[in-house]
């Protein structure tokens, strides 16, 4: 926590913990996360990176520590799946989210706009079962980005998209997120993904989970790349810390 | 279609065919005369005879079995189980014409129903405009005959009053004995029992007489009747005299003594004991046999006819019905 | 959710394409019988059935019958759904509601018609009692596939709506009623189906003044079999008549976004 100062609109996360039983899933959480930046969490999997969202997302409570700096209005989240309504088509989808968060006014040419943004302006009236995974994925990105909120939680977002099209979606959600930048936070378990959209990268360790390790990418977003020999670096680093991780949870097994 | 629909069907056509062949109908030789009577004030005339159950012809017994219901009482004559039976004049029209061998051998009571209730001023029928009248059940002979003297006496059933209708008289009887209905048609012994606990009602038109005055004539509706399966009349002709003879001395005891048959209606008929006594001569039992009173018959079923001609069985029964 | 619309389908499906033999079995077995018996008093021929039903619905008083069983049968239908819908919908969504109202519910699935009718018949006047006794019989069943409805709603389009605060009332009317309208579909099938049967149990029993259930007992006392059986086929074509009717408008009018 060497960056220190709170800023104004900051989310400041003190010492959370969270017990399921007997079973101790968080174990003193403390992290500070800048105003707009993009903060993904990685870990192995069955690690507390959900519930820490949850507890983010105000879904759950903590049993001990607190979360300030998230307004009680909501939050713009991003899930695995798109979570979309089979009965809705896309246009009524949004506006079932956003009918009483946006002004009157723009509601109409804000979902427009960003449909557009997603090259999904002809499938406006369609139902999402016509439409493919990713066409889904987007407008569940619309509507995420579109929620009138300081802050975005994203749960492995791009998770269950095949490779070609995850990079591509990745690409367009920073295009979305620059027009108007917020603070992100993106729990995934792909190294490459977290590289290309971070600030910073924080692990966490196996349950009962703590803070492991904090990796800061100083470079700009729009100069990175896959094969940057700075990030590979970065890269292998990382699943150093993966691959430890991972043994020491197989032999605590 | 398949070879399974093909065998079915020919499966189906050996079934009809076999069944066109006719059934075996031959009863063995009867030893046992079976009587058999309607609870309530059908049975009513023949109270005495089933209390000391007198001999009939030598060797052969009799047996009485009373029922609850026309519809047992039904299932018993159609499966000419009963020889004897004692039931509703136009119920025993309506077997007659559904092919059913019967005749009829007397006419045992001439009406029962009654128009009761806690409104004096009700005198005559015409006081019964624009008034709520209960009736059970629907379409049933009381209902038919209650249009018909309502017509009478240039009422319109439909317009002049509001008919209300429950299922049976007994459900009519406790919702009057309980005060909420205030006018209804019922037959005895409900208007004995209704009376007894409710002392404020009275009877205040007597469906009977109105009949008489309508047709000008001594004699009311003839409104229960036994009648005797064909081949067993046939069969047995000194039999059923002695057992005419028997049920007329029946029916005058039981009108001379209500008191006593009072407490064998609650034994053999299900009337109360304390109702009996009243009831009894309300019940009008007179017996009759059918060609002497072949006129007022066929007007009663004419009347009912008129209103609805499957309550005698969609025609005027022939005279082998008399015989 | 898509299997019971399915079923329906199917079921309707299966009315419409496979009548003919079937139809012709039941009438030869029919037939079949009555030939045996040999009495109409018992059990008339089917011929003789078409017949009486041929006369009798060129009766203005057969149209009169009709009509009052089928609107005290609509009206009875109607109410008791809405009202189960509502109350399925209160007990789905508030588990506090649902611990008092589960044990009624259970009580009233539990009790026999038979109850209802003779304690409607102490309580009200003869039309009011088909109503009620529909009303004791439809509510339960209706407010037990909301209830089922409302349990297999996606939990995860819950959570999305709850994460972005979504307003109660448009959960409500975007989100449950849409994901439980093939309960909704399915309670009222089920629900029609039995309102006949009991309508006319309960006009037998009640017999008010105009009613397929008062002729059906009139016919029954003056033995006139064939009548009753007449009676029965409309009773029959009429519950066929609105169970295809509800599976056309499925059909045709709900779920769009099902469609191809």
């Amino acid at each position: 926590m060497q960056d220190g100062i709170v800023q104004n609109g900051d989310i400041k996360v003190d010492r959370i913990t969270k017990n399921y039983g007997p079973l101790r899933v968080l174990s003193g959480i403390t992290m500070t996360i800048p105003s707009q930046k993009i903060v993904a969490i990685l870990g192995p999997s069955a690690c507390g990176k959900t519930t820490f969202l949850s507890i983010l997302a105000g879904l759950v409570q903590p049993d001990t520590g607190t979360v300030t700096g998230l307004s009680a209005q909501g939050v713009g989240f991003l899930f695995q799946e798109p979570r979309l309504l089979d009965w809705l088509t896309v246009y009524d989808n949004l506006t079932f989210v956003l009918a009483d968060k946006l002004p009157k006014a723009s509601l109409r040419p804000a979902i427009e706009e960003y449909l557009k943004s997603m090259d999904l302006s002809a499938y406006r009236d369609y139902y999402p079962q016509k439409l493919s995974g990713g066409q889904r994925q987007r407008v569940a990105i619309a509507r995420a980005l579109l929620y009138p909120s300081p802050v975005l939680l994203m749960d492995e977002p791009f998770k269950s998209l095949d490779l070609g099209l995850k990079f591509q979606l990745i690409r367009d959600f920073l295009e979305l997120w620059a027009k108007q930048p917020r603070t992100v936070i993106c729990v995934t378990h792909d190294v490459k993904e977290a590289l290309l959209l971070a600030d910073e990268i924080y692990f966490f360790s196996q349950k009962p989970t703590v803070i492991k390790e904090r990796f800061i990418i100083r470079k700009p977003r729009a100069e990175r790349s896959l094969d940057d020999p700075d990030l590979l670096e970065t890269e292998k680093e990382m699943i150093k810390v993966l691959i430890e991780e991972n043994n020491r949870s197989s032999r605590l097994l | 279609m398949s070879q399974k629909a093909l065998i079915l069907w020919t499966c189906c056509f050996l079934l009809i065919f076999s069944a066109l062949s006719p059934v075996s109908a031959v009863r063995p030789g009867e030893t046992v005369v079976k009587i058999m009577a309607l609870q309530g004030p059908t049975g009513l005339t023949l109270l005495k005879m089933i209390q000391d159950n007198p001999v009939l012809s030598p060797n052969i017994t009799t047996s009485y079995t009373i029922l609850k219901g026309p519809d047992q009482i039904i299932v018993k004559i159609v499966s000419g189980e009963a020889d004897i039976a004692a039931l509703p004049t136009n119920l025993a029209a309506i077997l007659y014409n559904k092919g059913i061998n019967i005749r009829l051998l007397a006419v045992t009571n001439w009406g029962v129903n009654y128009l009761i209730g806690r409104d004096r001023s009700i005198h005559t029928w015409t006081d019964l405009k624009g008034k709520e009248v209960a009736i059970a059940p629907p379409g049933a002979t009381p209902d038919l005959l209650f249009r018909f003297i309502l017509e009478s006496n240039g009422l319109d059933p439909e317009a002049d009053l509001k008919l209300v209708y429950y299922s049976t008289p007994v459900e009519l009887a406790h919702l009057m004995i309980a005060g909420r209905v205030e006018l209804g048609v019922l037959p005895e012994p409900w208007v004995s029992q209704v009376m007894l606990k409710e002392t404020t009602t009275e009877i205040l038109l007597d469906f009977q007489e109105e009949w008489k005055k309508i047709h000008n004539q001594n004699r009311s509706y003839p409104q229960s009747c036994l009648v005797v399966k064909t081949a067993f009349a046939q069969a047995y002709p000194e039999l059923i005299s002695a057992f005419l003879r028997e049920a007329a001395a029946s029916s005058a005891w039981v009108m001379q003594n209500p008191d006593q048959a009072g407490i064998l209606a609650e034994k053999h008929l299900s009337i109360q004991a304390t109702a009996g006594p009243l009831a009894i001569p309300r019940c009008n039992l007179d017996f009759l046999r059918p060609w002497e009173v072949k006129e007022e018959i066929e007007a009663f079923l004419h009347a009912l006819y008129k209103y609805n001609p499957d309550s005698i069985g969609a025609r005027i029964p022939d005279a082998n019905f008399y015989q | 959710m898509r299997t019971s619309t399915n079923k329906l389908a199917r079921k309707v499906q299966l009315m419409i394409s496979g009548p003919c033999e079937s139809w012709l079995l039941v009438f030869f077995l029919w037939k079949l019988a009555a030939l045996r018996i040999g009495k109409e008093l018992i059990l008339p021929a089917p011929e003789r059935v078409f017949a009486v039903l041929l006369n009798l619905v060129q009766t203005p008083e057969f149209w009169r019958h009709f009509f009052a069983t089928l609107r005290r049968g609509i009206v009875g239908f109607l109410f008791s759904y809405f009202a189960g819908v509502t109350f399925g919908l209160c007990a789905g969504l508030n588990s506090y509601f649902n611990q008092i109202f589960r044990p009624v519910l259970v009580t009233m699935r539990s009790t026999p018609s038979m109850s209802f009718i003779l304690l409607a018949l102490i309580w009200f006047k003869s039309d009011a009692v088909a109503i009620f006794v529909t009303f004791f019989v439809v509510f339960p069943l209706v407010t037990q596939n909301v209830l089922e409805g409302i349990n297999q709603v996606d939990p995860a389009l819950l959570e999305m709506a709850e994460i972005f605060r979504v307003k109660p009332g448009r959960i409500l009317w975007k989100l449950y009623l849409p994901a439980i309208l093939p309960f909704l579909v399915a309670g009222a099938a089920a629900g029609l189906g039995i309102t006949w049967k009991v309508m006319i149990a309960a006009e037998v029993m009640a017999v008010p003044r105009w009613g397929i259930g008062t002729r059906m007992d009139t016919a029954r006392i003056f033995l006139n079999t064939s009548e009753v059986f007449a009676w029965t086929a409309v009773v029959v074509s009429l519950g066929y008549l609105f169970d295809r009717a509800l599976a056309y408008i499925t059909k045709n009018l709900t779920l769009p976004w099902r469609k191809p």
